[in-house]
């Protein structure tokens, strides 16, 4: 039981390594909609907002076009997005 | 009894000499204020006031003095009267050399407009139309702001939400908490920050709703949405241009800018790099559209050169034609006096009015000053300006000493 123990840990631990490389990677944005919900680097260079899981660990290409800005809650307009009223 | 008649008829008589003599010596004619200068009438943009005042001072002090006459109309209003040679009889204004404002009276008739100003491109009023011996210069870029009392918890306004609030001044469909057409305050109808915002907002402007308060000027909506500050400091929204804004963004009658943000864009921006400082960045970097360049209008000869050659002195001193540096230097304190970012320190231009996505394109000034300018206008440069007092003091990307700062050209 000990020996398969340490054959489940060492299984995870080689699947998690390969993963964790795979986020290291996509930590620069550079597509116009970056895939991240927190940007928790001070440079994105997407002009959208992330609509993505993982966090960016790491420093984009150029400044954040949000880092700075505040940002109104749309949700507050009568039919935003596709339908506000015309007068 | 006939004494008594007599008596009344005297009173009345002297009574009647004594209001026209008051009358006539209400404010002294605009032409012989007794200041030194060549009188030059501007008429059109109340906006712009603060910056005229600023500037009025160097052209006072220029070697051939010019007496900037002002009229504060409106832009559309001067663009008018320019365009179909009106003359204007409105109330003109002077500043002697301390900068005190003296009221002055048009001749009789009204005053022939030698210049008129607008915050906004001449199409953007209604029925105005240049005539073929006409021309637009431009001048410093007036910014401008949405402002709400300083006690409203806003601080950002989208263009999808001031498009509903000034589309149906908070009836029928409402964007909280601006909804009481009271309190939605707007300028006149021949106002350029008016016809602008339309074009900001992509909003007809025959469609536009809200209440004018007072005469519908600069001033009255600052005081209108100051004052709403102890009743309804959140339901009050206005526009301002930065020279009243930001002359006001404390002390005794304060507003509050808020940032804003374009259509569709995930955030808004402060003109400034933030509601407490004054550098315009964000005008100048292209990241706040709400601004345009200073017009200026006048009657042309076929070379384009105004045929007036006293405007043509006025219009080289907004436009930095033929001035020496020390002038030129002089102009922009002025232009960053009165609130107004000059051309020089811009990134970015224009050659149409705004629309609800900008169409700002990059820019390089003949002979950049921004660090000069945000020294002026912040009290200090930039970490990463150099000072200088001359070319060798500068190198690498920014070889050049301009104003005492090191620019890349």
């Amino acid at each position: 039981m000990k020996t398969n123990l340490k054959l489940v840990a060492l299984f995870a631990v080689a699947l998690a390594v390969p993963a964790a490389a795979l986020v290291a990677c996509s930590s620069d944005d550079t597509a116009v909609k970056p895939n991240n919900t927190v940007d928790s680097g001070t440079n994105d260079t997407g002009t959208q907002p992330d609509t993505g899981s993982q966090p960016d660990s790491g420093a984009d290409s150029s400044p954040n076009a949000c880092a700075t800005g505040l940002t109104f809650d749309n949700t507050r307009v009568p039919g935003f997005p596709n339908s506000i009223p015309q007068p | 009894m006939r004494r008594f008649s007599k008596c009344v008829g005297l009173v009345a008589f002297g009574a009647m000499a004594l209001a026209a003599t008051e009358a006539s010596a209400a404010n002294p004619p605009c032409t012989s204020t007794g200041l030194v200068g060549t009188p030059v009438f501007i008429a059109g943009s109340s906006a712009a006031k603060p910056m005229l005042k600023q500037v009025s001072a160097a052209l006072a002090a220029a070697a051939n003095p010019v007496r900037l006459v002002y009229q504060s109309l409106g832009s559309c209003a001067g663009l008018s009267d320019m365009t179909t040679n009106t003359k204007e009889p409105a109330t003109g204004i002077v500043w002697d050399g301390t900068g005190t404002e003296i009221s002055c009276d048009a001749p009789n008739g009204g005053a022939t407009v030698d210049l008129a100003i607008s915050d906004v491109f001449p199409t953007s009023c209604t029925n105005i139309t240049l005539g073929a011996s006409q021309k637009d210069f431009q001048g410093s870029v007036q910014v401008f702001d949405f402002v709400v009392p300083p006690s409203s918890k806003e601080t950002v306004i989208s263009q999808e939400a001031a498009f509903v609030v000034y589309g149906f001044g908070g009836v029928t469909n409402v964007v909280n908490p601006w909804a009481d057409t009271a309190f939605i305050f707007r300028r006149a109808a021949t106002s350029g920050t008016y016809s602008m915002t339309a074009k900001l907002l992509g909003l007809d402007i025959a469609k536009f709703k809200g209440t004018i308060p007072g005469a519908g000027k600069s001033g009255d909506v600052l005081t209108a949405v100051h004052a709403a500050d102890t009743t309804s400091p959140d339901k009050a929204l206005g526009v301002l241009s930065a020279d009243y804004a930001d002359t006001n963004r404390g002390g005794g009658s304060a507003i509050k800018v808020l940032a804003y943000q374009p259509k569709g864009a995930a955030c808004g921006f402060y003109a400034d790099s933030s509601s407490t400082t004054f550098d315009k960045l964000n005008v100048r970097g292209g990241s706040y559209p709400f601004w345009g360049p200073l017009h200026f209008v006048t009657n042309v000869d076929g070379q384009g050169v105004p045929v007036n050659a006293t405007v043509a002195l006025v219009l080289s001193y907004f436009t930095r034609t033929g001035l020496d540096v020390a002038t030129k230097q002089k102009m922009i304190d002025a232009e960053v006096a009165g609130y107004t970012v000059p051309q020089c320190a811009m990134k970015v231009s224009r050659t149409a009015e705004v629309g609800p996505t900008d169409s700002a394109a990059a820019f390089s000034p003949a002979e950049p000053c921004g660090c000069y300018f945000e020294s002026k206008a912040t009290g200090a440069a930039p970490k990463a300006c150099t000072a200088c007092t001359g070319d060798t003091g500068c190198s690498g990307s920014t070889p050049k000493c301009r104003y005492g700062f090191c620019e890349a050209k």
